[in-house]
Order: structure tokens, then sequence, then C-alpha cells
């Protein structure tokens, strides 16, 4: 008997798709390819660790945009690198401050791969919740920090390698952010990660342009990827 | 003279017939695309990569176009085979010694790669003119086979569409390289690099592609390669063959590449595109094949798809005195996707001494062809810009197999976009 309702996987495609809005070229939701061609399932369990921290992390965000005041600016881009399940649920969350999220996530979910997706397919199964006007949000790209975890040799003798390193084609640079009118970026991470090689490459590029990035290192509860 | 041929784009009048409507199908193309033929990598930078857009060709400059490439493939054939072994040559189009010998021992089935691709412009005089070929590790063929046969159904043309032959002849192509293996092949790798989703994407629909032959198909990344009591293993399997969908030159410095070659030249793994799939790839190869144009190894009809296609391409340590260089072109041996490819009269002194310092660059006559119109990116919507459009001519064994456009700049990269082409009037 089954637990859970089968899961339209291209019309929840479409969903995530229109709310990134103009960033919609540099949207990915791969995993959810992987779903409907049969080699991925949701798995909700998978999902509980982000559904427990995610408010808390929210709450964080919530509290130090507001103080500083960039949240829910449409001039200033936020990037979320958190594991992407809690990334997503973080961005939802944030829907209410005028945010609206676009998925960065180009990795293939196949079994036993080293960036795990059972969890973000179990949050992608829902649609996007409410969103603000595609005009005046502030938007917020989601980046699955799995993709940066080391691994040691044994595990890569017998899991797909689907780890990667954003290029620069896969964020909008700083002419394509002036262009939208974006004269800043907020970076939201856990604190105790490291910054992954890819995002200090691309953050110092738009320093060199002149646009000036914040760090928003997050203290949340929880494990991490 | 060539007879005259031209190449029409269709989008601009698309748009114009449906501006409000046009982006709309355009998103519905892209999703579609990405849910039947893993095209999920549809945009580069932000901006569209498949184009809602189809070109079309005459029929006779399509045949034309299949003739030039069928006799181009054995062309290159003859040519490779000819320098392989040659190994003072060898090195002197590129390739360090411990390659060269390689190359010299490595076991070839009867394709230099089961699948191959040369780029060619339409000339002004009608003509197609060769840029280069690929043959390591060839792209495109999710958009050849998947967003034409999309494209045609979304906008309900009934334009025939040639390149509907390269699954099957992609498919024949690879059962006659497997077949020609020193050891009977149960279970064959794919590997590449599973970070780039465009790679990864290819190797899983290229795995789809050959699964009707019945060997085990293992898709897997570089990382997950290792070597264990003398057998190549991925993801843990022990493999009896492998295709690359990575450049050979990056593996290289690879730890497992001694190893890999090793288990190559000993016969205990078959390489599908070996080694000198990418000496037919190397551009000084192009330098040689025009020195050697006139050779009485080539037949007749070779010589003269030689002298017709290939423009005039030359080493760059090997000028003719008083060449003109500003009508040519500079690319780097090895150069993939547009890298390392210069307009000579663009480049400072200073770096044409380097490029003539490090020797690893040809120069080749620079190809002038009509621009094709095609929908770019406006404040508010879209615009007609012109292009220009390098057609990748698929080659599948000895058979032409497909189409693969890229609507771009006068050098094609990848922020080029991809329009399906047809065969019209």
């Amino acid at each position: 008997m089954p637990t859970s309702r089968p899961v339209d996987a291209a019309a929840l495609y479409r969903a995530w798709y229109a709310a990134a809005g103009p960033w919609a070229g540099y949207w990915r939701a791969v995993p959810l390819i992987g779903l409907a061609r049969g080699a991925a399932r949701p798995v909700p369990r998978a999902a509980a660790p982000a559904r427990a921290t995610a408010p808390a992390l929210a709450a964080e965000i919530v509290a130090r945009g507001g103080t500083d005041g960039w949240l829910g600016r449409s001039q200033v881009l936020v990037v979320l690198d958190l594991p992407a399940a809690e990334g997503v649920l973080v961005a939802c969350a944030l829907a209410a401050w005028n945010v609206r999220p676009v998925l960065v996530f180009p990795q293939w979910p196949a079994p036993r791969a080293t960036v795990a997706c059972a969890a973000l397919l179990a949050v992608l199964a829902a649609p996007p919740p409410p969103l603000p006007a595609v005009a005046s949000a502030q938007y917020a790209f989601v980046l699955a920090r799995e993709r940066a975890a080391a691994l040691p040799a044994a595990v890569l003798a017998t899991r797909l390698d689907t780890r990667y390193a954003l290029g620069t084609a896969d964020l909008p640079d700083a002419a394509a952010l002036g262009a939208a009118g974006v004269t800043a970026l907020s970076i939201v991470r856990r604190a105790a990660l490291p910054w992954p090689d890819d995002l200090a490459a691309y953050t110092q590029q738009l320093r060199r342009h002149g646009l000036p990035v914040r760090d928003v290192p997050l203290r949340g509860p929880g494990a991490l990827c | 003279m060539a007879r005259a041929g031209r190449l029409h784009a269709r989008a601009a009048a698309w748009y114009a017939t449906a501006p409000a409507a046009y982006p709309r199908r355009w998103d519905e193309h892209l999703h579609r695309a990405a849910f039947r033929y893993y095209l999920y990598d549809n945009t580069v930078a932000g901006e569209r990569y498949l184009a809602l857009d189809a070109l079309t060709l005459s029929p006779a400059l399509h045949a034309r176009l299949v003739a030039a490439t069928e006799t181009l493939a054995r062309v290159f054939q003859r040519a490779v085979h000819a320098v392989r072994r040659e190994r003072a040559l060898v090195e002197r189009l590129g390739f360090n010694w411990a390659v060269a010998e390689m190359l010299a021992h490595e076991p070839v089935g009867p394709w230099l790669s089961p699948i191959g691709r040369f780029d060619f412009l339409l000339d002004r005089t009608g003509e197609w003119r060769l840029l280069e070929y690929n043959s390591d590790t060839p792209s495109g063929i999710r958009e050849a086979l998947g967003a034409g046969h999309l494209l045609a159904t979304a906008v309900g043309h009934r334009w025939p569409r040639p390149s509907a032959v390269l699954g099957y002849r992609l498919r024949r192509a690879f059962a006659r390289q497997l077949a020609a293996a020193p050891r009977p092949v149960r279970r064959v790798g794919i590997v590449t690099d599973a970070g780039y989703a465009e790679d990864f994407a290819q190797a899983l629909f290229l795995r789809d592609l050959l699964a009707p032959l019945g060997h085990e198909v293992v898709v897997g990344d570089l990382d997950n390669l290792a070597a264990r009591r003398g057998r190549i293993r991925l993801l843990g399997r022990p493999l009896d063959a492998l295709y690359r969908l990575y450049p050979v030159e990056r593996l290289y410095g690879h730890p497992l590449f001694p190893d890999l070659m090793a288990a190559v030249l000993d016969g205990r793994l078959w390489l599908l595109n070996p080694l000198v799939a990418l000496l037919a790839q190397d551009k000084a190869l192009l330098a040689w094949l025009w020195a050697h144009r006139t050779d009485s190894r080539f037949p007749p009809a070779e010589q003269a798809a030689i002298a017709r296609h290939l423009p005039e391409t030359y080493l760059v340590e090997a000028l003719p005195p008083g060449l003109d260089l500003s009508a040519f072109v500079v690319k780097e041996f090895f150069g993939r996707e547009g890298e390392e490819v210069y307009f000579a009269d663009a480049l400072s002194p200073e770096d044409w001494a380097r490029c003539q310092q490090w020797r690893t660059f040809v120069v080749q006559r620079r190809v002038a062809s009509p621009p094709v119109p095609r929908l770019v990116r406006a404040p508010g919507g879209w615009r007609v810009a012109s292009g220009v459009a390098c057609i990748g001519s698929y080659v599948a064994g000895a058979r032409w197999a497909g189409h693969y456009v890229r609507l771009g700049d006068a050098i094609t990269t990848n922020r080029a976009c991809h329009a399906p082409l047809f065969v019209a009037g």
C-alpha cells in the first residue's frame, strides 16, 4: 500500500521554475528530472533534520537581515549556501519577507551518489509557498553545500561522485547583477563550515567589480553536511 | 566556383507572428527537452542555450555536407594511420614522447572513434569549409536527436529531419567497435566528470542509447575509476571496455593514467575512443593534411575533398614566407570549445611571439560565412541580431549521422546557442 501520494515531477519542475522569475536562466532542479525518470525518490524521513533546523535558521536570518537592513530588499541578492533541503525550507520560510527562491541544483540524484538527494526531493515534493510579486521581490539563490563535501577514497571507490564546483556561468556576474538592479549580496552559510572554493572565487570576482558582499554565518542548530 | 546555397533561420518570423506567446512556448520547449532528453543544462550564463529556432537548408546543400563528411572521415582515418607510428612527427604535432609511444602501440578498432563531428562553416560561395574535427569526445548528441524532434513537434512543421538517424547509426558504430575488442565485452564503462551537468547528462543519454546492444553499461565519475588486480574498475565493477566522455589530454597527469594505458596496451581494457581519437582531433593534423593534400596516399576524391573543404592551415613554426596573417585565425592544437582561438590581426605582438615560442598553434585561413539572424535578449523582450552558424556534422563509423548547429559569434564558444537543422525546399 502506498505511503505517500504520487509526485508529479513535471508540475513541480514548472512551479519551482516560475519562482525564479528573471533569474530563470540560472535555475536548475535536476533532481526532479531524476525523480521523473525513476533514478531517485523522495524520502520524507531524510528531510526530518532539515525540517527541524530550518525554522531556527530562518529566524536567525530574519533577525540579522532585519537589523542590518538587507532582508526583503530587491537590490540585495541573497545566496543561501546551506545543505540543500535546509536551504529550500529556509527560502520558503523567507517568502513572508519578500523573498523568492532560485534553485541551483545541477546534481543528478543517482542512488548512493555522493551528493544525496533524498531529503532535497522530499522538500521539493511540495510546490513553493505563495510568493511575493516577481518585480519587487528579493531573490535568494539556493545552493547545495553538499557539493563541496570532503570524501575519503574508500567512499569514492563505490559511490558515484556527483560533487561539483559552480563555475563562472552558473551564477550571475557583476554585469548581470548590475543590469538587474542588484547592488549588494548577502551570502548565508553555516558558520561551522569553511567557505567552498567556488563561492570564494565568485565573491572575490564580485568584490573586484566593487560589489559589496556581506558574509552571514549562521550558528543555528543541527548536524552539518 | 561552388554552387551558392544559404541557411535560413526561422525564429525571427515565428517571434514576429506571436511575440507574447513566444517566450511561453520557449519555456515549454526547455522543460520538455529537460525531461525527455536529459537536456536540463539548457541555459548558459543565464541565457537560453536551446533556441526556439530552426535552420533550414536545401536538399542539395545537405547532400554536399553528407558527401564532405563521409569523404573527410576517410581522409582523417588514412592520415592518422599514416602518422601515428612516426614518433618524431607525433611529438611535433603536440604529443609528449610517452603518449607518442603509446599511440604507436595501442590497439585500434575499425574506427578512430565510434562517433566524430566535423565542424563546418558555409562560406559565401556556398561551399562547406572545415574548421576542425571533434573525434575525441564530441558533444551535442542530445541536441541533435532530441531538440530537433521536440522542435518539429512544437512548431508543427514536417520538414525532413536527417538527424533522426543519429541514434541508430551511433549504436551500430559502437556495436562494430565493441565487436573488434580483443576479448569478449560484457561490461562497458562510460566515464566523465560527473560534476559537469552537461557531461554527465551526455553520459546518461549515451547509456540509454547503447542499452539495446545488451551490454551492462556503468556510468561513473573519473574519481570512481580505480585499478585493482590488473583490472580497471568503475564504481568497483571491473570493465571490459571504456568510453571516455573526458578529454584524454586532461588524463595525462591523473594518477590512474599509467594503469589505464597499461591495461589498454595489454588488451585488458578496450578503449572505444583510443588515443588516436585525439590525434585525429589535433589541429596540427590539419596542417599536416594541408601540406600532404596532393600525396598519392590519398585517392583523387580525397585529395579533392581536402582542397575543397580544408582551409589553408600551417603549423605556426612552419609558415610560408610572406604570409598575410591578417586573413588567418590562430588556434591551439588541442583547444576545445573556442578556447585559445584568436584572429591573428587582433593578437598583440607579445601574444603572437608567445604563440610562436610555444609552437603548439596553427594558423588557418579565416572563413567568411554569411550572417544568420538569431534572437537575442533585449531590454523588455527580444531583438534580432546577426550570428554565425557553425554546422557540426556527425560521422558514426563511416556514415554521416546528424547535424549539430551552434549559432554564435565569429568564434563559436560555449556561449553560442543551439538550433536544430532541417532540410526544406
